[in-house]
């Protein structure tokens, strides 16, 4: 188990985490969702034993990682944000050098060299320079790094920014394997979709702070909402705001030009009273869509912003 | 050491010898910059080295006379001998040592009496410095002779001829004076200079630019995050990153010390005969310089910025240090502010070696001092070298 308790970081004047706390517990993936600059990278940083927190401490399996580095970081995989990797290097002598960090060598270290190039595809350019891979390829090295010594605490920052939808679902696969396999896994995302398809329960972060940790289910009915309402039409933000407000058992999540978002609330009136108030409402509607609350709507009604992709 | 360290070092090592530019600036710029300014200053002929022309006129013809002149012969002297009366009308008047009438009998009797060593404007300095210094040599050799002979009969006064002449064959009394007199005490020219000189250069860039240049680009790019994040110690990551450079100067050394070996025909005696002693100096310098290299990646956050304050600093300590000259020809003032630096330190060592005839006892201060300059960049180093 990964206990972070109330860890802050600041940089100067800004706080980019702020008592944040929360615990992965064995087995499961915990997603720390949230938009750019909310802090996850720092989070991340200090959990790995590389950025020091201004307070707080981090406990891997009780033990601080501050306190016990190398005895901590042993059962440690890190995959960093940014691809870190010897570009001047083939596939095969960047993972060899890395598992070598780990203790790995000999026969040992060449069978999981062979086996990580395998799981994430890139046998086939394994004695290929790196700086001769695609932006995809190079995510799935950097991804692989971080798996060579079978750690039984994975932490994967953003692993599949920037990459093709074909190499996202090998890394989202890959990253289901290990935690098949019993790894402890913390991921970092800014994508909603991931958070939801592939995480036991997630943690949103914002500002510096952890809004609310829970699964997707209890996220949802934390937010209270049943059934999320999004418009589209020609009215503007302002008016859609006070007209919608004005319909009982609704809470506007959002409302922007062209655009508005609301909930309603389990327990009230319910969908069927509420979407004649709306339709009536004088708005200038276009379209009228109903989703099952989702993490995009608890963000919204979290933070009163989207969390964009 | 541990493995990890070692893994750093090795991937070091591998990364540097695997960038063409950087094998370019250690092996073949140090190999032409030493060629062509040994060329310049002096070349084959290099004075401290080769024989020195030295025409003799003995106008005394006495026993001491003649002593002296076949201790001068065995001083790697090119010695062409006339008789007095074709003084004049000898083309050959580059140098002329004159041994004057009543040079011996004046000796003996313990009455002054002075050589001439009469030379022409023209001729090279240096190897006429070099004669000089061969001369005096041999000089205070006779002059050892006599003292020996005094205390040999036991007299006050001047000592016996037959005294001193019986101990021509013994062995030298005076070996400090010899010892200076085997190889001269003028600044080292030619070869003997470029090569100690731009291989402390080169070594040095290279430590200092690409040494510096990787680290901070390793900072840059996240490598050094990534690698604080594996379980390696940070005391293990430091000492991985100094033995790295560490190893790219040992590689370095060692290829422009064998090249200078295989080219002994060319480049004359640029390591002075003494190619381990050279090799030995170097390595010391380039572990030295190592983790000044480091600490300067550790402080530059900008790898490219890292790199040029690397080669400022480099050709700062080059020069005063006396790599680009001899050291003998700046103004004494300037001589001390050399030793403020690691590179005055290894020329000092390498002219001590390569010119001045000691062995590594003899230069066993620059060396130590070397060594505590290397103490020092690494404890700067292990405060400035961050992840992040
Ligand atoms: N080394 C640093 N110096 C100064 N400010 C920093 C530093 N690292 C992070 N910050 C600031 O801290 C805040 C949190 O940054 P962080 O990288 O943790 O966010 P993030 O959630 O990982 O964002 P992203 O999704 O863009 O990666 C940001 O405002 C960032 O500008
Ligand atoms: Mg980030």
């Amino acid at each position: 188990m990964i206990t972070v308790e109330r860890l802050r970081r600041s940089f100067g004047d800004l706080v980019a985490v702020d008592d944040v706390s929360f615990e992965v517990r064995d087995g499961e993936i915990l997603g720390l969702l949230g938009p750019n600059g909310a802090g996850k990278t720092t989070t991340l940083c200090m959990i790995s034993g590389v950025l020091k927190p201004d307070s707080g401490r981090v406990l891997v399996d009780g033990r601080d990682i501050w306190l016990e580095p190398t005895v901590v970081k042993r059962h440690l995989g890190v995959v960093p944000q940014e691809v870190a990797v010897y570009e001047d290097l083939t596939a095969r002598d960047n993972l060899s050098f890395w598992g070598s960090l780990y203790g790995l060598s000999g026969s040992e270290l060449k069978e999981r060299v062979d086996e990580g190039l395998s799981r994430v595809g890139l046998a086939d350019r394994a004695g290929d320079r790196v700086k001769s891979f695609s932006g995809g390829m190079k995510r799935r090295l950097n991804l692989c790094m971080g798996l060579l010594h079978r750690p039984r605490f994975l932490l994967l920052d953003e692993p599949t920014v920037g990459i093709d939808p074909q190499a996202r679902l090998n890394i989202l696969e890959v990253i289901r394997g290990v935690a098949a396999g019993g790894t402890t896994v913390l991921y970092t995302t800014h994508y909603m979709e991931e958070a939801q398809e592939l995480c036991d329960r997630i943690a949103i972060i914002d500002h510096g702070r952890i809004l609310t940790v829970g699964t997707l289910d209890e996220l949802t009915r934390l937010a209270g909402e049943a059934e999320v309402l999004r418009l589209t039409g020609g009215f503007a933000g302002g008016e859609a705001r006070d007209r919608l407000q004005a319909i009982a058992g609704v809470r506007v999540l959002q409302a922007g030009d062209g655009s508005a978002m609301l909930s309603v609330a389990a327990g009230g009136p319910g969908l069927l009273a509420v979407l004649p108030a709306v339709l009536a409402s004088g708005l200038a509607l276009d379209d009228v869509s109903i989703q099952r609350p989702n993490l995009q709507s608890v963000f919204i009604s979290l933070t009163g912003r989207e969390l964009r992709d | 050491m541990s493995r990890a360290a070692l893994s750093l070092a090795r991937l070091d090592l591998r990364l540097t010898l695997a960038d063409r530019s950087a094998v370019l600036w250690m092996f073949i710029m140090p190999v032409v910059f030493a060629t062509f300014f040994g060329m310049v200053m002096g070349g084959g002929q290099d004075p401290t080295a080769t024989q020195v022309k030295l025409t003799v006129v003995d106008e005394d013809g006495g026993e001491l006379a003649r002593m002296l002149l076949s201790d001068l012969a065995g001083a790697r002297l090119a010695i062409a001998e006339i008789p007095p009366e074709a003084k004049d009308s000898t083309p050959d008047t580059t140098r002329t040592l004159v041994i004057p009438k009543g040079f011996t009998e004046k000796v003996v009797a313990g009455e002054q009496v002075t050589l001439r060593l009469e030379r022409d404007p023209d001729s090279n300095a240096e190897a006429s410095l070099a004669a000089q210094a061969r001369i005096a040599g041999a000089v205070a050799r006779l002059i050892g002779r006599l003292v020996e002979a005094q205390a040999a009969t036991g007299s006050e006064g001047p000592a016996e001829l037959d005294a001193v002449l019986a101990t021509a064959g013994a062995v030298d009394l005076v070996t400090v004076e010899s010892r200076y007199a085997g190889k001269a005490r003028v600044a080292p020219g030619g070869f003997a200079h470029s090569m100690p000189g731009n291989a402390v250069m080169f070594v040095m860039l290279v430590a200092l630019t690409y040494g510096a240049g990787s680290i901070s680009a390793e900072r840059q790019r996240g490598m050094l995050r990534r690698i604080a994040t594996c379980p390696v110690s940070r005391a293990d990551i430091i000492l991985g990153k100094i033995i790295g450079r560490m190893a790219v100067a040992a590689v370095q050394v060692t290829v422009l010390v064998l090249v200078c070996l295989l080219g002994a025909r060319f480049f004359g005696e640029g390591l002075g005969g003494r190619p381990l002693e050279v090799w030995a100096i170097l390595i010391l310098f380039g572990a030295a310089v190592a983790p000044l290299g480091v600490a300067v990646g550790g402080f530059v956050r900008d790898a490219d910025r890292a790199a040029s304050v690397g080669v400022m600093a480099t050709m700062g300590m080059a020069a005063l240090g006396g790599c680009w000259w001899p050291i003998e020809v700046v103004s004494p003032a300037l001589q001390k502010v050399a030793l403020l630096f690691p590179t005055g330190w290894a020329m000092r060592a390498l002219h001590g070696v390569i010119s001045f005839g000691e062995g590594l006892q003899g230069v066993a201060l620059p060396l130590a001092v070397l060594a505590l300059f290397g103490l020092a960049f690494t404890a700067v180093a292990a405060r400035v070298l961050r992840a992040d």
